[in-house]
């Protein structure tokens, strides 16, 4: 009994130490002394101090994939730089319509819970059918990002590693290369119909489960092109395990992750890129101090060197589009890509 | 290539007193969020997660690898004391692990799960540590044709389940394909058999229906017990504070040794089949206990087995290391918490994908010395909370089983911070409390359930690539391979169930 209650303890003190190693355990700064600067005037000017705010951001994914890690790179430097504390919420399930349809119908703006959301669930979801919502439930806060998609194909593949190559290789080579996308009838399958149509080029399409599914097939050898996300190909592109040969991102022509690689509307192809940049919403009748405070501060983060690098490393492209401009963005992808898509699902009978 | 002067690094960094704080401190988290039924140890870890904005990557990953090793662990402990996996990995081991419960050998039970989880864990962290990149290597040639035939012989398995009583076990599995594909189409996204409920479209979660289809009969049972017998612990002529007090026997090496069938194949499935993206520590605990019961030589097999117990054990915990092996040979995650733990280490900087073990030597060092540091917390800890946890299961059940089932609603809510995951938990209940009163055996429907979404997406896959050439998925070795042990398993079940049935 008596090595029981040391034990207990032990734990205890475990536990008290662990929470003190948390606390102290960022590495001391070096200290720099800095000349002391002479007080320009002598009267104190109060300056007014901005309200600290709180607010909860529902992320329609589960926690670990890309819209997750982009609000938690967020949040953290909220706190930081703008004294804005961001609760990250996990809500997965429904390609992220379950998360914005909580917080379109089952909040209420004076609780400041938002949705970390891009065009799958508030252009492309509810235009296929019912979803209890639609974007005119939400109001934009600004559009903060966007996830890169990238053309790949196998090392060793029959032809040069750019775009032009492989799309002759398939024209000359009817029905013989098998292409892996991230899913089948969804807006990713939709933009490679648009850069590589099947009316005119024979290939295969193959609906795989998500970038990393689409990388492990291109690395197996089971797939021989591929489009997928710049997160899962880079590593991959980096060890000459996969050549990038075009990338499909909307709002950046290059992404700063790959250089070299030229975006599809350098061939032409403007209609491939896929809209997908992911931003802030907020229910109408919220805190206009609130929004207004969140814009701004993602307008600043939006050129913080240290996470656009952050950024970077998981190739998402950083890229600022206020509230205006989010809305602009969205109704122009909504008049112009959502009917064509939806026609798109008819034609070839997914809807 | 080995590198001393990053081991030398690594090892400085890991045998400090503060990594070992956050190990100590990972475990006992895990170890105890995981033997709370519905609180699913990604939980704890999905919380953890910010910290690595602050801690450097041997903290951090202490905490994480800790918790991740005590939840695998934990979620044991309720499955064998109350008969609810407080994880989804933990159901296999119910039957066994409740029923040794019920015959008073409940602690027993969980230092077997305790041993028989360590066991798995050392293995499958030593084969991580030096076979990474020869089993990594071999991950990629698994495409939709080899993963086919995979499941097909996880499919198989369905048969063994269903030797007893062929109907009920083809009911059972029909119930498990059925809900496995509500929801949305994996591939295209359509919407199935959501009978106009827009909850549905997001499929139904697979830890409500574990939990709520093991854990609510049981709690429906004994609630039932206290309200029809309420004087029952007067009756037994026994003080409750007394049998709190009351010892156990614990177990002996030769009853540890003497399963030496589940823990061998337990380990050998948990890390084979945990080394590949998809199949998860469900369904490798679940394909190794049925695996195990057609050679295991206790009659018990089943129905109170510590062979059982160390099976499922050992399967389920030997999926933590070589979760590890697609994640630092190709980046890319095999389960939803190794998506956490990769996010971890994106979060700290670290890029995961083929150059990560040249690139980041160290880290990688620091990450297999972590594995194997947290095996012996687990056991040490895991041996202070048995006893503690089989007490538990004196407390008089009036209190006992609503405090599981509030428990469990907490949990459900917790897990996705969605409502419906209660009424499908409750739902499964029901389902659940039919299969015990029609004695319906539960194997065919855990494993239709978690098999058939993942057959379906490879053969649908297969099929598109095969362009109707149906030798497209005998192609390959692998595949050859994996389909003649797919109908030598047939046979030699079917030919067991008919000499079964001549005697």
């Amino acid at each position: 009994m008596k090595t029981r209650n040391i034990l207990i303890i032990m734990l205890s003190l475990v536990f008290v130490l662990s929470m003190a190693a948390l606390s102290g355990c960022e590495e001391p700064e070096e200290v720099v002394e800095e000349p002391e600067e002479e007080p320009e005037e002598e009267v104190e000017v109060e300056e007014p101090e901005d309200p600290e705010y709180e607010i909860d951001l529902i992320v329609g994914f589960a926690a670990g994939g890309s819209n997750d890690l982009t609000a938690r790179y967020l949040a953290r430097y909220m706190a930081e730089e703008h004294e804005i504390t961001i609760n990250v919420v996990n809500m997965p399930g429904g390609m992220s319509t379950e998360a914005a349809y909580h917080v379109s119908q089952e909040v209420d703006p004076e609780d400041n819970i938002l949705f970390w959301g891009h065009s799958g669930p508030l252009l492309f979801e509810p235009a296929q059918d019912y979803r209890g919502y639609t974007i005119e439930d939400f109001e934009p806060v600004a559009t903060f990002c966007a996830p890169t998609f990238v053309l790949g194909a196998r090392p060793g593949a029959p032809w040069e590693d750019d775009f032009e190559a492989m799309v002759q290789y398939i024209e000359d080579n009817p029905g013989e290369i098998v292409f892996g996308g991230q899913g089948e009838g969804n807006v990713r399958h939709y933009a490679v119909e648009q850069i590589l149509p099947p009316d005119e080029l024979d290939y295969e399409f193959v609906g795989l489960e998500g970038g990393a599914d689409v990388a492990m097939n291109l690395t197996g050898e089971h797939v021989d092109a591929g489009h997928l996300s710049l997160a899962a190909a880079s590593p991959l592109v980096a060890d000459g395990e996969l050549w990038a040969v075009a990338n499909t991102n909307p709002l950046v022509e290059r992404t700063p992750l790959m250089e070299d690689v030229p975006n599809v509307e350098e061939f032409g192809i403007p209609e491939g890129q896929e809209p997908h940049p992911i931003g802030m919403w907020a229910l109408p009748g919220t805190d206009p101090d609130l929004v207004s405070a969140l814009e701004s501060a993602m307008e600043d983060l939006s050129g913080h060197p240290e996470l656009l690098e952050e950024f970077d490393e998981m190739g998402v492209v950083v890229h600022f589009l206020d509230s205006e401009e989010t809305w602009d963005f969205f109704m122009n992808v909504n008049d112009t890509v959502v009917p064509d898509y939806i026609d798109w699902l008819e034609e070839k009978g997914y809807n | 290539m080995f590198e001393m002067d990053a081991m030398r690094e690594a090892f400085y960094m890991v045998f400090a007193l503060d990594t070992v704080l956050f190990i100590m401190l990972g475990v006992l988290i895990g170890i105890s969020v995981g033997a709370i039924p519905g609180l699913a140890h990604s939980l704890p870890i999905a919380l953890v997660l910010p910290f690595s904005f602050v801690l450097p990557l041997h903290q951090t990953m202490g905490l994480l690898i800790g918790t991740y090793k005590g939840g695998t662990f934990g979620g044991s402990i309720t499955a064998i004391s109350f008969g609810t996996p407080g994880t989804s990995g933990a159901a296999a081991t119910v039957k066994d692990g409740h029923a040794l419960t019920q015959l008073g050998k409940g602690k027993k039970a969980l230092q077997m799960g305790l041993y028989s989880s360590i066991t798995g864990d050392v293995i499958s962290d030593i084969v991580l540590i030096f076979l990474v990149v020869p089993i990594g290597a071999v991950a990629p040639r698994f495409g939709p044709a080899e993963l086919t035939a995979l499941y097909f012989v996880a499919l198989s398995l369905v048969v063994v389940f269903t030797a007893q009583n062929p109907g009920k076990g083809i009911i059972s599995a029909g119930i498990g394909f059925f809900l496995a594909i509500i929801g949305r189409d994996i591939l295209t996204g359509g919407i199935r058999f959501t009978f106009g409920l827009r909850q549905l479209e997001a499929g139904i979660e697979l830890v409500p229906l574990l939990v709520g289809f093991f854990a609510l009969p049981n709690i429906i049972k004994e609630i039932h017990g206290v309200i029809t017998k309420p004087t029952k612990p007067e009756v037994s002529g026994e003080d409750p504070k007394e049998l709190m007090k009351k010892k156990e026997e614990g177990l002996t090496f030769k009853e540890f040794i003497s399963s030496w069938r589940g823990l061998g194949l337990g380990t050998i499935t948990g890390t084979l089949l945990g080394a590949l993206p998809g199949p998860g520590a469900t369904l490798c605990s679940y394909t190794a206990y049925s695996v195990v019961s057609q050679i295991s030589k206790d009659e018990n097999y089943g129905k109170g087995a510590l062979e059982g117990v160390a099976t499922a054990e050992t399967a389920n915990n030997a999926t933590c290391g070589a979760t590890f092996i697609p994640m630092l040979t190709f980046g890319i995650p095999g389960s939803s918490i190794a998506a956490l733990l990769m996010a971890a280490l994106i979060m700290e900087g670290i890029p995961l994908g083929p150059r990560t073990v040249v690139d980041h030597t160290e880290a990688v060092y620091t990450l297999f010395l972590l594995l194997i540091l947290a095996n012996p917390f687990n056991l040490i800890l895991g041996k202070l909370l048995i006893p503690v946890y089989s007490k538990l299961t004196r407390i008089p059940a009036s209190v006992l089983w609503p405090v599981i089932a509030l428990v469990i609603v907490i949990g459900m809510y917790a897990l996705n911070h969605r409502p419906f995951d209660i009424v499908i938990c409750l739902a499964a209940g029901v389902i659940g409390y039919f299969f015990k009163w029609f004695k319906l055996p539960d194997g065919p429907l855990v494993l239709a359930f978690l098999v058939t979404p993942l057959f379906e997406a490879n053969f649908r896959q297969a099929i598109t690539m095969a362009r109707g050439d149906i030798t497209f998925f005998f192609g390959s070795p692998i595949s050859q391979t994996l389909w003649i042990v797919a109908i030598i398993a047939i046979v030699f079940f079917v030919t067991r169930r008919r000499k079964s049935g001549q005697q």
